[in-house]
């Protein structure tokens, strides 16, 4: 569906000079600390071995994930 | 801050996002993305929303009964841990929920009847420069794709997985 009125061009030109300002990105370390500190109030140790495959396994049962994003988003729509 | 490296930005929603952790009809495409990130072919860009999205989709799933607690906190787990990870290799920007961010997604709910959490989504690729959006969502496919100046990849659409594949294969 296309943008409504003049909204394009003044999100595109509100895009550009966020992405100018450079702000609002988190830095490498800003996220990295983000991520950690997420871990640790969840009670995750970042440190054990992962394996990506058990993850996928478990996930993999039932309804798929994504559908699950979209029921979430449905909720709100 | 901009990406250090110059390869292709692909933004991923929270529906294509979490497919990195599944083994589920469609994922293969996200891992093959995940994998190219890691090679350095891609960057991948997101909000910092979709580590929030993610974690109530997986408690949600938890509450449908389909996985347990235990089994959830492995998933988050391996997100975070992936996430640290592509960080170290400077392959992975998140944008902020700032206010000027959320003020200028307000006006993508009404002019493109988005919900609120994919309003934010296609603003955050907007401002990330992104050379595509890929998500897993029939409605906001269909509510977003046209009128961008980038491409929108739907991968549960058949045309649009095979058009997604065609993309990566072209990517040096």
């Amino acid at each position: 569906m296309p943008y409504h009125g003049n909204h394009k061009e003044e999100i595109y030109r509100s895009a550009e000079e966020l992405a100018q300002s450079g702000k609002h990105y988190l830095t490498g370390d800003e996220f990295r600390e983000d991520i950690r500190t997420l871990a640790k109030i969840l009670n995750i140790n970042l440190n054990k071995p992962y394996d990506i495959e058990t993850a996928r396994k478990i996930l993999g049962k039932g309804t798929p994930i994504s559908d699950i994003v979209s029921e979430m988003r449905d909720e709100q729509y | 801050m901009r990406c250090a490296t110059n390869s292709t930005r692909i933004y991923l929603d929270t529906s294509a996002f979490l497919k990195e952790f599944s083994e589920e009809p469609k994922s293969e495409i996200i891992h093959r993305i995940f994998e190219m990130c890691r090679r350095e072919r891609v960057t991948i860009v997101t909000s910092r929303w979709t580590i929030n999205e993610s974690i109530s989709a997986l408690e949600k799933k938890r509450r449908k009964g389909e996985i347990t607690s235990s089994e959830r906190d492995t998933v988050i787990f391996t997100l975070l841990i992936t996430v640290d990870q592509l960080i170290d290799r400077n392959q992975i920007f998140a944008t902020r929920l700032t206010n000027e961010v959320l003020q200028s997604s307000t006006v993508i709910i009404t002019d493109k009847q988005l919900s609120a959490d994919d309003a934010l989504h296609l603003f955050s690729a907007i401002f990330g420069k992104c050379d595509a959006l890929v998500l897993a969502d029939g409605r906001f496919a269909r509510l977003a794709k046209d009128g961008e100046d980038f491409e929108i990849f739907n991968i549960l659409d058949e045309n649009d997985y095979r058009r997604l594949e065609e993309f990566l294969a072209n990517i040096k």
